[in-house]
């Protein structure tokens, strides 16, 4: 496969995910924030948390003075100049897709171009109400999860389908240490009851979490986003995700030079994430997330060296 | 509803007088069944289709480039067989001759010798490349893909327009239309017995592959591959299409490098060997090392690889100096010389404006004839007399006088009409239809090819990026139609 596609299939994988997960996030904290007064000292922070998540705080607060919250929404979903905003990130799935139209399948192609199109025409009411907020919502995530879905049933499992799901978990295993690690720095701001509950709806594994356990301990979570390999939302899964995956392109062989740093770097993170939290004091839980996070931020790069931006090996 | 219109004053495709032709009869009983309301939405949901699959091009202007689709007409243009027959071989016949000119002013040069075609027409012409002067090239064959445009004058007689021998796009728009016509449409297939397009394709694959570059062996797999200027370029839907049905990697320059003389494709494992390149950038950008510098498109040593035979180029570099405006007028001339046969379709009468009787011949005849840039293409600095203003004619008078060479004028062809339906409404449209020929060992046109329509009521240009749309064209097999 030519690297330059590998390259756009896999930024499909990473961009639908963040898509996904970003409309996600912002749909819960509108939900959230509906029981909330303007006055609590949450609310402020809240969005500010979910501003970091799915974009970043820093280009918000250098672009808009104050924390509206039509403005904050706008920033989030339409903004040209986030390149995070939901549009934005359609835009670039589009064009990913669109270079690489003749590997995915048709389906795909259609489903993200008329999510596109109708967004050509057609935005949210300038008012941004919140009925019309999650309405369009709504609309990306089922686009997303419909395109994860014909991903699913109409690929051939070859080199294509792998470089678009290893962007997926990739995205997926550093969004979540993100999520953990930014509920765990406003701990003192949010009470730990609520950093934990949101840390759960966050990461979209509430329900998965209920279902397996009864208690809600900051530690049991904790342990349950990064190191249970069963919660498809935690870095433990993705990670191994991940290194079948990459076994799979290998042929099973770990032993090829130029592969050597990225299996480094997943054997790092598959012993990091096993940790256990209940052994570990407030300060130690928020510096091993800390490590967790930027471990996954620093594989991606690492991955692209492996397959896409070394100068390739000339094969006899 | 449709009601036929005056039809008197042009040939048209479909009917005769108030009446359809026989060949039309079926199609036109199956529209007036039709409501209106079924009508505008058929047409809706096959607009959308287009734009849904991202079937676009892309036309720049002030603002960066836009996408648009080309609108799609459902009034097909149908072709008896008999006809088709004609022109299939006069398609043949004329493509076979542009390829041994082709190679013959890429070495030897007779038809100047011979005196039948002036030497310089061929020195002096930008698409003429010497550095590609004897190159090897596999089956001699200059020409993978053509499409020649064809129009039909008031008599409903076959004249080729032009030859584009570069690279001709709309390939993909002749499978899109048929492939919304039977969806949207499909009533309309009803007793009536079509050639179909899916076979042609294999053919394609097949010609594409035979083009072995001189130092690759028989027994090694060739690899082909599709270059494309990338996302942005006009024509990339044409490129995704033909790459995808022809099973081949669609790349990009920089997908490519040249090591030794070899051209590589960069792939996560590495360096893999490329023996046939079927590109869709022009020559102008293939190498920067030779032709343009500044080129991002293309490959650095590309030619040289070339030259030596290790690689494969289609279609040929060089093959502008074969279809300019002007050396189309020698196109018989050469049907005559390599084959000595007559061309079975003709050209439409063209002056020369290099020569000076015919020059002021032309000159005092500005507002009655066409004039075209012997290098432009797409409806581009084009004069079309009847409907110019005396301004409009006196600036291309000026250009003309300045470099004469670089114009050529041709009489306002009656294009034939055909009905076709926009805005809620029928009304009749000029047409022209470019066939597509594919050579390799063996040569093969396309059965139909994209008839082209200007929309616009009254004009005469067909051109996508000039508004014009598409139309799905049928070739009746020899069954005839079945009514």
């Amino acid at each position: 496969m030519l690297s330059r596609v590998a390259d756009s299939l896999y930024w499909i994988g990473r961009y639908s995910e963040r898509t996904e997960t970003n409309a996600h996030i912002i749909d819960t904290q509108i939900e959230r924030m509906l029981e909330q007064s303007r006055n609590d000292c949450g609310y402020e922070k809240e969005w500010h948390t979910v501003l970091d998540i799915c974009g970043y705080i820093e280009v918000y607060s250098a672009r808009y003075e104050s924390y509206y919250l039509q403005q904050m929404v706008y920033y989030l979903l339409f903004d040209e100049y986030n390149y995070n905003s939901i549009d934005s990130l359609i835009k670039s799935i589009r064009n990913n897709a669109r270079n690489t139209r003749d590997l995915i399948p048709n389906e795909l192609w259609e489903e993200w171009n008329e999510l596109y199109l109708s967004m050509q025409v057609k935005t949210v009411d300038e008012e941004f109400t919140v009925l019309k907020t999650t309405e369009f919502l709504t609309k990306i995530r089922k686009t997303s999860l419909t395109a994860t879905g014909i991903i699913d049933s109409l690929m051939t499992r070859d080199e294509c389908f792998q470089f678009v799901k290893i962007g997926k978990w990739i995205e997926r295993s550093e969004k979540t240490a993100l999520i953990v690690l930014r509920l765990l720095e406003n701990e003192d701001v949010l009470t730990r009851e609520i950093a934990v509950t949101s840390g759960l709806q966050l990461t979209n594994s509430f329900e998965e979490y209920t279902r397996r356990f009864r208690i809600r301990t900051s530690d049991n979570v904790l342990n349950f986003l990064m190191g249970d390999t069963k919660c498809s939302r935690s870095v433990a899964y993705g990670i191994r995700k991940i290194k079948r995956t990459v076994l799979d392109i290998e042929e099973d062989s770990v032993s090829s030079p130029y592969a050597q740093e990225m299996f480094e770097a997943l054997e790092q993170l598959e012993l990091i994430v096993q940790k256990d939290a209940s052994l570990m004091s407030v300060e130690q839980r928020k510096e091993w997330v800390k490590e967790i996070h930027t471990q996954c931020s620093n594989f991606g790069p690492v991955f692209a060296r492996t397959y896409y931006l070394n100068a390739p090996i000339l094969v006899d | 509803m449709f009601k036929p219109y005056d039809s008197s004053s042009f040939y048209d495709e479909m009917l005769n007088g108030d009446k359809p032709k026989k060949h039309y009869i079926p199609f036109y009983e199956q529209l007036i069944s039709f409501s209106e309301t079924e009508l505008f939405e058929k047409h809706n949901s096959a607009q959308s289709s287009f734009l849904r699959q991202g079937i676009t091009f892309t036309v720049y202007g002030a603002e960066g480039g836009t996408e648009r689709t080309m609108p799609f007409d459902f009034v097909p243009i149908i072709i008896p067989a008999e006809a088709w027959e004609t022109i299939e071989k006069g398609m043949k016949q004329r493509v076979k001759a542009l390829n041994l000119f082709l190679h013959d002013v890429y070495n030897e040069q007779k038809i100047v010798q011979a005196g039948v075609v002036p030497k310089t027409l061929i020195d002096n012409n930008p698409y003429y490349y010497k550095q590609v002067i004897g190159a090897n090239i596999p089956l001699k064959n200059h020409i993978f893909l053509a499409g020649i445009d064809l129009i039909r004058d008031e008599n409903g007689k076959y004249c080729v327009l032009e030859d584009n021998l570069r690279n001709p796009s709309g390939m993909s728009y002749v499978y899109q239309n048929r492939y919304v016509m039977r969806k949207m449409y499909p009533e309309f297939f009803r007793n009536y017995a079509i050639e179909t397009l899916e076979e042609k394709i294999v053919h394609m694959q097949d010609a594409l592959l035979s083009h072995r570059p001189k130092n690759v062996s028989e027994h090694e797999e060739l690899h082909a591959v599709l270059l494309t200027a990338g996302i942005y370029n006009a024509a990339y839907y044409d490129h995704v299409f033909l790459a995808k049905e022809m099973n081949i990697t669609l790349v990009e320059g920089r997908d490519l490098v040249v090591k030794d003389n070899i051209v590589y494709l960069k792939t996560i494992h590495g360096l893999k060997r490329v023996d046939i390149i079927y590109r869709r950038i022009d020559d102008d950008f293939l190498d920067p090392t030779v032709f343009r510098e500044d080129s991002m498109l293309g490959i650095a040593n590309i030619l040289a690889a070339y030259k030596e035979g290790n690689v494969a180029i289609l279609n040929a570099i060089g093959n502008g100096v074969a279809d300019d405006k002007a050396m189309y007028v020698y196109v018989p001339d050469m049907i005559r010389f390599y084959l000595n046969e007559e061309p079975i379709i003709d050209n439409v009468k063209t002056y020369l404006l290099e020569d000076e009787a015919q020059r002021e011949w032309v000159l005092e005849r500005l507002d009655k004839l066409v004039v075209k840039n012997v290098g432009a293409s797409g409806g581009y600095d084009m004069l079309i007399g009847p409907h110019s203003t005396p301004e409009l004619r006196e600036e291309f008078r000026n250009k003309i006088l300045e470099a004469p060479h670089q114009y050529i004028a041709q009489p306002t062809i009656k294009l034939s009409r055909a009905p076709a339906y926009q805005d809620g409404r029928f009304y009749p449209c000029h047409v022209d239809l470019r066939v597509f020929v594919i050579q390799g060992t063996e040569t093969h046109v396309l059965p139909g090819g994209l008839s082209r329509v200007a929309l616009k009521e009254g004009s005469l240009v067909v051109n996508s990026s000039q508004g014009g749309g598409g139309k799905d064209t049928w070739i009746i097999k020899e069954a005839k139609v079945h009514a």
